[in-house]
């Protein structure tokens, strides 16, 4: 049981995951963009974040590398979500300081497993200094 | 040059006046002296001779004289009165001066004396009674007179009585004046004689001498190159064939240099004339006239299609009054069959000179009114090795064997028309190419003017080959000789100024090491090419815009087509997730055939975007040490479940020494879950395995990771259009084993992009194997770098 929040531009996609993931039994708390998501990450304080990486006003990227350089939200976990299931996408996406990668459509099992591992106890990859926590990307 | 031309003019006069006078001076001396001799030996017979017959009339007087006494003494002695007798001796003298003494002596020793002085007596000794009887004569001084007389001493017998002796004594003076007179004539008939011997030889030596001094006063202007001198055929016998002598020789020694002459005449026309059939009728003219024929021709060799010797007549030289060897008919065309058709042409094929006696080739031709020549001869002409033709003179005034001398110099003539044919065809053949040639051609001297052009050269530049000749490469060659063998670009200056952009290549001409003789440059105008170029750039720019246009379409599409298949997927889903029941089996059936078309649908959507993305020339590589050990646990774990429903085993082998690899992981993760993935979806109940290894050959270090499967195996034919976009290989495939058939191409692509490649092999019914191969990149290699080479795969 998390309080997720969901940063997801696209209404349906929205939806369908907050419906899917409630169903699952978290709390889905949602932001239209990047720059209503940190927002929101700052004031609700949410256990993990789903960012979606195309999004309009500030990108995901650019969104997870700023909640990641603040104190106040560097350990909430990032899980990157994009239709750019492309390659180069998931290192792109490590990079800007995401903790996993997980890619559109949503894989229902696979990401309740990885909310579950980010979430339970271990935590995120914890506070870093920047965007150069690619290290733990790698594994 | 010309000292001593006039001291060989010096020789020759010494040579002139100093010979005939030695052959003179020796010829009348010796004439001279044998008259001389002849008179000595004459005159020494003939004077003691004469002193004889002067002394006998001298005798025959006293004995005269001594005659006329005996009467007187016979009575003297009878009468022993002596006056008579001493008157009869007293007028005796007085009337004969040439008396000098009468002397009668009694052997007792009585004597009369009587001469000029007058009569005595007197007793005298045994001088005047000389013991024998005999009458004697000679010149003495006689004593008592004391003086030098002829003395006649006759014995007087009285009675057949021995009574004394009469002696007469008659003066020297007639007999000395004879004498004298006649050693007077003869010494003047001597020096008359010697006189007019001297004369004669002179005369007959000279006469002897003259001819010969004409013969060589001949020879002296045949010696100083005047062949035209003859000398006169007059004289002795023996001159007159020394002359003739002289004169064949002459003759032939003017012929030879007429033949000579001919000869470096040809010389010199075959070498400076521009086409050797331009000098060949004055060269045969004038070997014709040198060597006294008829006829001179060429007769260029036909033979070899039928027996004989068969050819055209070129060339003709005809002495006026001899018919063409063409017959008058403006055939050129000659043939001879037969036995001597075939023997000429053979002995002429060898090389051989062949000399006919009579009835020479012209005979045969026999159109019209050709004089049969008396004695021809044939000489092969050899152009390159090869038998070009016949050079033949015939002479059909006379028969004649023909000497050495003419022999070689025709050989001579044919060698050298045969070189000048050789020369000109190899100038031809030089001269063709240069004009085939579609380059342009310039040869410049080591300074760098131009010596030498092609016509496409000239044709390119506008000017003609004299304006060209000469001047410094500069004039046309913008930029200057590349010299060095590689092409560069340069330019042509045009006569009217334009430019002409040229590919050039220019090298070194050497006639030999060490001797620069200039340089050779070879141009092609790339104008056409330059432009075809641009326009082919052009295309190619707007090609690749239009791709990279499209590719950026496709990316943007694909993701715009991507959002609202998620929606589609995860819906559906999600109603599988929400109304399970076994109620209502037709609907979830309907739910995952939606949510699989969606997925197939967003892996096609991938692919597409991963190859626009690489036409696009947005995908970079990132090369990094990577764990290929951890990609393929990765890989593995993702295919699972794929493995499974095929009824596959997947193994792996991944060594210890190859567990690291330098590579863009993505690309290289993406490429194994690839090949790994169309591995298990092509093989049933089989076995998919993945061997990694590292290889070194000459190219360097490599990765190697094979995955081999024992499915259903590719088709010879179609392994080539195996990694083309949206090429699976069988249409059917498709359906039955989903894809898109762009996994491949755009694995193959990412290998390349990082160096590498990926290749296969496979046998239908039995199986594939998909081989990547990547550098090992410098993290991996310094380990490895001593092991030896091993063999691909």
């Amino acid at each position: 049981m998390c309080r997720i929040l969901l940063v997801e531009d696209n209404e349906l996609n929205r939806d369908m995951l907050k419906r899917r993931l409630t169903h699952r039994g978290h709390e889905v708390i949602l932001a239209a963009n990047g720059r209503q998501g940190i927002e929101v990450a700052r004031s609700e304080k949410p256990d993990l974040v789903l960012m979606d990486l195309s999004l309009p006003e500030m990108d995901g990227w650019e969104a997870t590398r700023i909640l990641k350089n603040d104190a106040g939200t560097c350990a909430i976990p990032v899980v990157a979500l994009t239709a750019h299931a492309m390659l180069g996408d998931r290192e792109k996406a490590l990079e800007a300081g995401c903790d996993e990668f997980a890619t559109k459509p949503v894989d229902l099992p696979l990401l309740l497993e990885t909310i579950g591992r980010l979430t339970n106890g271990l935590g995120g990859t914890g506070c870093q200094a920047g965007p150069q926590g690619e290290q733990d990307g790698r594994k | 040059m010309r000292r001593r031309f006039t001291g060989g003019w010096e020789k020759v006069r010494r040579l002139r006046l100093r010979a005939p006078r030695s052959i003179t001076a020796r010829i009348s001396g010796l004439a001279w002296t044998i008259a001389f001799c002849s008179l000595t030996i004459f005159v020494a017979a003939s004077i003691p001779e004469q002193k004889r017959e002067i002394e006998d009339s001298l005798r025959s007087k006293a004995r005269g004289i001594a005659a006329s006494l005996l009467e007187g003494l016979d009575r003297a002695a009878v009468t022993d009165d002596y006056s008579g007798l001493v008157d009869q001796c007293t007028q005796a003298l007085a009337g004969d001066d040439s008396i000098d003494f009468l002397l009668i002596n009694k052997n007792d020793g009585f004597s009369i004396i009587v001469d000029r002085k007058g009569w005595r007596t007197s007793q005298l000794g045994s001088y005047w009674t000389p013991p024998q009887r005999k009458a004697a004569s000679g010149i003495a001084v006689v004593p008592v007179f004391g003086k030098r007389v002829f003395s006649f001493a006759t014995p007087y017998n009285f009675s057949s009585l021995p009574w004394g002796w009469i002696h007469v004594g008659l003066s020297l003076d007639a007999y000395d004046e004879g004498v004298a007179r006649l050693y007077r004539r003869t010494a003047w008939l001597a020096v008359f004689c010697m006189a007019g011997s001297l004369l004669a030889s002179v005369v007959v030596a000279r006469r002897l001498v003259r001819p010969i001094v004409r013969l060589q006063a001949v020879v002296g202007r045949l010696a100083e190159g005047d062949l035209s001198a003859r000398a006169s055929i007059r004289g002795a016998q023996e001159l007159k064939t020394l002359a003739q002598s002289f004169n064949t020789m002459a003759d032939s020694l003017l012929q030879r240099d007429e033949i000579l002459e001919s000869l470096r005449f040809a010389a010199q026309r075959f070498l400076s004339a521009a086409a050797w059939q331009t000098a060949i009728l004055e060269v045969l003219e004038k070997i014709g006239n040198a060597t006294q024929v008829s006829r001179v021709f060429l007769l260029e060799n036909l033979s070899g299609q039928h027996d004989g010797l068969e050819g055209t007549v070129l060339h003709e030289w005809l002495r006026p009054g001899i018919a063409s060897k063409t017959g008058g008919c403006g055939s050129a065309e000659s043939r001879w069959k037969g036995g001597d058709g075939v023997r000429w042409a053979g002995a002429l094929s060898r090389g051989e000179v062949v000399s006919i006696e009579a009835g020479g080739p012209a005979g045969e031709t026999g159109r019209g009114t050709t004089l049969a020549p008396q004695s021809s001869i044939l000489v092969p002409i050899e152009v390159g090795g090869s038998w070009f033709g016949v050079l033949g003179f015939d002479d059909c005034v006379r028969a004649r064997a023909w000497s050495d001398a003419e022999r070689d110099s025709f050989r001579s003539a044919a060698r050298m028309l045969g070189a000048a044919i050789t020369r000109q065809q190899a100038q031809e053949y030089v001269d063709n190419i240069l004009r085939s040639m579609g380059e342009s051609l310039l040869v410049t001297d080591p300074e760098m003017r131009i010596r030498r052009v092609n016509p496409s050269a000239l044709r390119l530049l506008g000017y003609t080959q004299e304006q060209l000749i000469g001047q410094p490469v500069s004039e046309v060659v913008e930029g200057g000789l590349p010299v060095g063998g590689i092409a560069m670009e340069r330019s042509y200056r045009t006569k009217s100024g334009i430019r002409i952009p040229v590919l050039l290549s220019c090298a070194e001409l050497r006639s030999g090491p060490g001797s620069l003789d200039g340089y050779v440059s070879l141009a092609q105008d790339v104008t056409e090419l330059k432009r075809t170029q641009a326009e082919l750039e052009r295309a190619r720019d707007a090609a690749e815009d239009a791709s990279r246009t499209k590719s950026a379409f496709l990316a943007t599409m694909s993701h715009e087509l991507r959002t609202p298949l998620n929606a589609i997927i995860g819906y559906s889903q999600m109603l599988r997730e929400d109304c399970i029941g076994p109620e209502q089996p037709e609907v979830l059936s309907d739910l995952e055939k939606i949510e699989r078309s969606g997925q197939l649908l967003l892996g096609i959507i991938n692919d597409i975007l991963d190859l626009s993305k690489i036409e696009a020339g947005r995908e970079t590589v990132k090369a990094q040490t990577i764990d290929v050990a951890a990609v393929l646990r990765e890989v593995s774990n993702t295919v699972q479940p794929l493995a499974r429903q095929q009824g596959n085993v997947l193994a792996i082998d991944c060594p210890e020494q190859a567990r690291l690899a330098y590579a863009d992981l993505a690309k290289f993760r993406q490429s194994v879950l690839n090949l790994v993935n169309n591995a298990l979806k092509f093989t049933e109940n089989g076995r998919v395995s993945v061997a990694v290894n590292k290889l070194s050959n000459r190219d360097g270090e490599w990765t190697e990771v094979h995955v081999s499967d024992t499915g259903i195996g590719i088709r010879r034919e179609h392994l080539s259009k195996l990694f083309q976009p949206f090429s699976q290989v069988d249409a059917s495939a498709t359906r039955k084993y989903n894809g898109t058939g762009l996994g491949l191409a755009i694995s193959k692509k990412f290998c390349q992009m990082m160096g590498g490649d990926i290749t296969v092999e496979s046998e239908p019914g039995r199986g594939s194997r998909f081989s990547i191969r990547l550098p090992a990149g410098s993290s991996a290699s310094g380990e490895d770098a001593a092991r030896p080479v091993e063999a691909r795969n």
